[in-house]
């Protein structure tokens, strides 16, 4: 337990409601918010100026930012309190939400993600994982020893699962794949069982990978003539019946093997064998829906940061066009709106994913340290207000949100330089995209607000 | 008191935030140390593949030096012409290369192969590549007006190459093409660049380090779609070296015309200052066109490709009596004035060799005169081959002649050692009489014969043939001028000399080459008519001469492939080749 002191000033009787405001406000975090909103809007400038579309872009990113500054005042104002109070009803609207996008939402680039508002498209799914947040934090503080066995994970698990299938259906691969780290990172800091954390964790790589690497052999061509074992792996992803077949004799082998197992004495507890068989069926239901939902260009997305030679005219072109964008500024970088690679159109996406990548290019190491350190100093923040929440609905969901955060930053970050897939996560605060950054000031809301109302007196 | 905390968070629950906390740092790390591997370590790296995405070389061919005759008329010039060059923008997709390809084979129906493997180069190498070239002026001008749809794409004013009189001289001359993969290999050290020009063959070969000038180029800073933003800076281009050469239009054209009008059109022929070894003409029919994809002419069976003058390998037949002459006459001190009968056939053991004609008795000269063949066998058994051998080789035959012209044959001269080596064979009675009439083994280019023919001429000295006179530079200061140079020289007695030039002059007063009768020259000749295994008999004709009481100006061989007798055939083409060398005086009109 520990004890602020605050000035003698504000402890003084007669301190008005704002002087309070005022000092218990998280100055640092909104500045960097700020910052970092202006600094996209700067660069978004540079990305669009010469795309024949005027000012638009700029237009309604500001629009954005400004619409996102009032949710974030309304949500400071609001006790966050009151959120955990309606948590059901929170939730309820978010999966009204995703359920609506499904049916009413128009399709843009193959997703069925946007319901068209007519002066913008806006992404429900920006707001509905703040509100899924919402939930799980508030699940969580009702049943807090409960999260300490692994059967009071299920409800947790499944509030989540629900909205990540909902998601998937759209489907928005990268959006769905950040709710995995808020989840995990909320179940953690809620001393769920770290042996069950590391399990799922497990599960979604597999469940992840079986599908990467389903699209790696299957795209790869014939790039493993000659390398015997990786032919023989790549024959068992290709053909499509032969991939299902291949999995479901993997499944009964288990299954049979188990109950051999259990015959002869050796007890394998029912459990394990249920999460392998759900770990098999995940990552074969993900194989099968990467391969209905994405087309071939989306799918060589994913696999072009193993091998960017696989797609040197797509996603691996993006990737080595983005390096070179960002190792070219050096240290002091282009100058702002000089950037060759942006300002001749090589860099590709370069006011939304790939966003930084411009940023490093025209101001150079020095200006993309800034960037990284400011984004990082939010995430740092978040996780600093959760550690000083005067209760654990607050600490839960401004932990579920640093990283968000800090997550979405290190994808984005990574892909743009090379380290992580190409999945069209974009940078909060800087890509352009009015859900995103409405989205994003939201959550700063939040923040704000469980930093304001820290203290129990 | 403001109290921060309710008491609700375990150890545990602290410990896990700190771990937390840690996870993000380091992960932020990692994106720090991934930044300062990019723009810090491998910055200059980035920096430069960002300027070649940025900057595209558009290379400005040098016109290539003028090449002009000894009277310094042009033969070869430049004229502009429109080539369409080439690169892939960065941005472009596999659909848009696609439907590019098929507007530029619309464009060019003809050159649909040659286009689809040029445009396959450029998009392999990423490099500006010259797709094709000598558009015509009207769709090069409908093309620039089309550029915009035609992303990546260039069309630019080149210097061709021009030849002015057609196909004239083009075995000398040679063609220019696109220098080849093993070429660029074997002159890496020369500054060679992909799709350059380079002379395949001829002077243009030989002496392209000083014609070829110094290309120069157009740099644009150039958008991901292949469309221009600026030009960055301009480097212009400098012209080549100018080459005189020995060689004289008037002869040259003789000779070719000669050649085309010959029985077959197949031959060669090579006139040549016996003074210097100044070559005058170098003709080798058929002629190929430059200025046409020379590829067409691979498969044509006249090989039109094929420089008879260096390349060719012929029996001399005949021609090669002036060498069994000349060493009879050092060798064995031949009696020129003891005759020897000649029946039309000579007997040797169960063989039979034969005459052309039946010539009853004929000294030295009268031999030589009507190309006697059994005088020869005569002369060939006294003496044996080796003398025949030695002298062969001493007047050059049997090895390259050094002429700055590539690709030249060696030809074959034949002896005892000679045969055991090849045939593992002895050297038998019946080769030498074969060998001392130029059949057999014996085989000679046109080059060789002209070599000797001078050395003969001017008393033994065995020039090293040239083309090249000198070669100025662009403000037409002479960089270099070559000067003659003998390879050897052959001494023989003053009698043998004189019989020599006595008999070949005889050849044209009252033998075989009768119809070269110039009064106002002194001239000597032979004929030869070579028997050849796969077809029709080989015909020669060499002749030598000048004014009276001066040194032979002037050597000249004719060979014609296939063509017959070498008086009926050679004899025309020899004579308009002198007749271009020492104008006719005008008749003298007498008025009452």
């Amino acid at each position: 337990m520990s004890v602020e002191i605050t000035p003698r000033f504000f402890r003084s009787g007669h301190e008005s409601w704002l002087s309070r405001f005022m000092a218990r406000l998280d100055w640092q975090l909104m500045g960097a918010a700020l910052a970092l909103a202006l600094m996209g809007l700067f660069f978004i400038y540079s990305a669009t100026f010469r795309s024949g579309h005027g000012n638009s872009y700029l237009v309604r990113q500001s629009v954005g930012i400004v619409i996102g500054l009032l949710g974030m005042l309304f949500f400071v104002a609001l006790p966050y309190q009151v959120l955990q109070t309606y948590a059901r009803w929170v939730y309820g609207f978010s999966i009204a939400l995703l359920i609506g996008v499904l049916i009413f939402g128009a399709r843009l680039r193959g997703s069925r993600s946007w319901f068209d508002l007519h002066f913008f498209y806006f992404q429900p799914v920006e707001i509905t994982r703040l509100a899924l947040t919402v939930a799980v934090a508030a699940y969580a503080d009702a049943y807090p020893r409960g999260l300490r066995e692994w059967q009071g994970l299920i409800v947790p698990l499944l509030m989540a699962g629900l909205h990540l299938g909902l998601i998937l259906l759209q489907p928005d691969l990268s959006s769905a794949i950040v709710l995995g780290p808020m989840m995990l990172a909320l179940l953690f800091a809620a001393e769920a069982p770290v042996s069950v954390l590391v399990a799922f964790l497990v599960m979604g790589g597999l469940a992840l990978g079986i599908p990467l690497a389903d699209t790696y052999f299957t795209l790869a061509g014939d790039h493993f003539q000659g390398h015997p074992i990786l032919a023989l792996v790549r024959s068992a992803f290709l053909g499509k019946n032969e991939f299902y077949q291949v999995w479901a004799g993997f499944c009964g082998v288990l299954c049979v093997g188990w109950w051999f197992l259990r015959k002869w004495r050796v007890l394998i507890p029912g459990a394990a064998l249920l999460c392998a068989l759900a770990v098999i069926v995940s990552g074969v239901g993900g194989s099968f829906m990467v391969k209905k939902a994405l087309k071939d260009y989306q799918r060589k997305r994913l696999i072009a940061f193993v091998d960017p030679a696989l797609d040197p005219l797509g996603a691996g072109y993006n990737i080595l066009q983005s390096e070179i964008a960002i190792g070219s500024g050096r240290f002091f970088g282009k100058g702002y709106l000089s950037g060759s690679q942006t300002q001749l159109g090589f860099l590709p996406e370069k006011h939304n994913d790939f966003i930084f990548s411009l940023v490093a290019e025209e101001l150079g190491f020095v200006g993309a340290l800034f960037v990284l350190l400011v984004f990082f100093s939010v995430a740092w923040r978040a996780y600093d207000i959760a550690g000083k929440a005067r209760d654990r609905f607050g600490r839960y969901l401004a932990i579920s949100l640093g990283t968000f955060f800090a997550f979405s930053g290190f994808i984005n970050i990574g892909m743009v330089m090379g380290l992580m897939p190409v999945t069209g996560l974009p940078l909060p605060f800087l890509s352009y995209g009015g859900s995103s950054i409405v989205g994003a000031f939201l959550a700063v809301g939040i923040l704000l607000s469980i930093h304001l109302r820290r203290y129990i007196l | 008191m403001l109290i921060e905390r309710r008491v609700l968070f375990t150890p545990q629950g602290e410990l896990r935030m700190r771990a937390l906390t840690i996870l993000i740092a380091a992960g932020f790390s990692v994106l720090v140390f991934r930044l300062f591997q990019l723009q810090i370590f491998r910055g200059p790296e980035m920096l430069r593949l960002a300027e070649i995405n940025r900057t595209q070389i558009i290379p400005l061919s040098a016109p290539r030096g003028l090449v002009m005759d000894r009277h310094g008329d042009i033969l070869l010039d430049n004229a502009p012409n429109f080539s369409l060059f080439y690169s892939k923008p960065a941005a472009s997709q596999t659909e848009e290369e696609r439907n590019l390809e098929r507007e530029l084979v619309r464009w060019f129906p003809k050159q649909e192969t040659v286009l689809r493997r040029k445009l396959n180069e450029a998009r392999r190498t990423g490099k500006m590549t010259r797709v094709l070239g000598g558009i015509e002026r009207s769709t090069a001008l409908a093309l620039i007006e089309k550029k915009l749809a035609l992303p990546g794409v260039n069309v630019v004013v080149e210097p061709q190459r021009r030849s002015r009189h057609g196909a004239f001289g083009s075995h000398l001359l040679g063609y220019v093409d696109e220098i080849n993969p093993a070429e660029l290999e074997r002159r890496q050290d020369q500054k060679y660049r992909i799709g350059q020009l380079i002379g395949k063959t001829g002077m243009e070969r030989m002496y392209d380090g000083s014609l070829r000038g110094e290309d120069g180029g157009l740099q644009f800073e150039m958008n991901a779609s292949g469309r221009h933003v600026q030009v960055i800076r301009r480097i212009p281009s400098q012209s080549g070296m100018h080459l005189f050469l020995t060689v004289d239009r008037s002869l040259q054209e003789a000779a070719e015309t000669g050649l085309a009008a010959s029985p077959s059109q197949r031959g060669a022929a090579v006139a040549m200052d016996p003074r210097t070894g100044a070559v005058l003409a170098l003709a080798s029919a058929p002629e190929f066109d430059p200025s046409v994809d020379v590829s067409r002419h691979l498969g044509d069976p006249r090989l039109p490709m094929f420089n008879r003058a260096l390349q060719g390998s012929y029996p001399p037949g005949s021609v090669f009596k002036i060498m069994t002459a000349a060493a009879g006459l050092e060798s064995v001190k031949w009696d020129v004035h003891k005759t020897y009968y000649c029946p039309g056939v000579f007997r040797l053991g169960a063989k039979e060799f034969g005459c052309w004609d039946t010539h009853h008795w004929r000294d030295f000269k009268g031999a030589v005169a009507m190309s006697c063949n059994v005088y020869f066998f005569n002369m060939g058994l006294r003496m044996g081959p080796d003398p025949i051998e030695q002298m062969a080789r001493a007047f050059g035959l049997g090895e390259k002649t050094g002429i700055d012209l590539p690709s030249e044959s060696l030809g074959l001269i034949p002896g005892r050692a000679w045969k055991q080596r090849a045939r593992k064979d002895l050297w038998y009675d019946g080769d030498t009489v074969n060998f001392s009439i130029g059949q057999g083994a014996v085989s000679v280019t046109p080059i060789q014969v002209a070599v000797m023919l001078s050395a003969v001429a001017n008393g033994g000295t065995v020039w090293e043939p040239f083309v090249m006179d000198h070669i100025v530079d662009r403000e037409g200061q002479v960089l270099y001028q070559h000067q003659p140079k003998a390879r050897k020289k052959v001494v023989l007695s003053s009698r043998t000399w004189t019989q020599l030039h006595r008999s070949l002059q005889a050849v044209v007063l009252e033998g075989s080459g009768r119809g070269l009768q110039r009064p106002d020259l002194v001239l000597g000749a032979k004929t030869g008519t070579a028997q050849n295994p796969h077809g029709k008999d080989h015909a020669w004709f060499v002749a030598y001469g000048g004014l009276p009481d001066q040194e032979p100006s002037l050597a000249v061989v004719v060979f014609v492939e296939n063509g017959g007798r070498g008086s009926v055939a050679g004899g025309p083409i020899t004579r308009a080749i002198v007749n271009a060398a020492f104008p006719k005086p005008p008749v003298m009109e007498v008025r009452p």
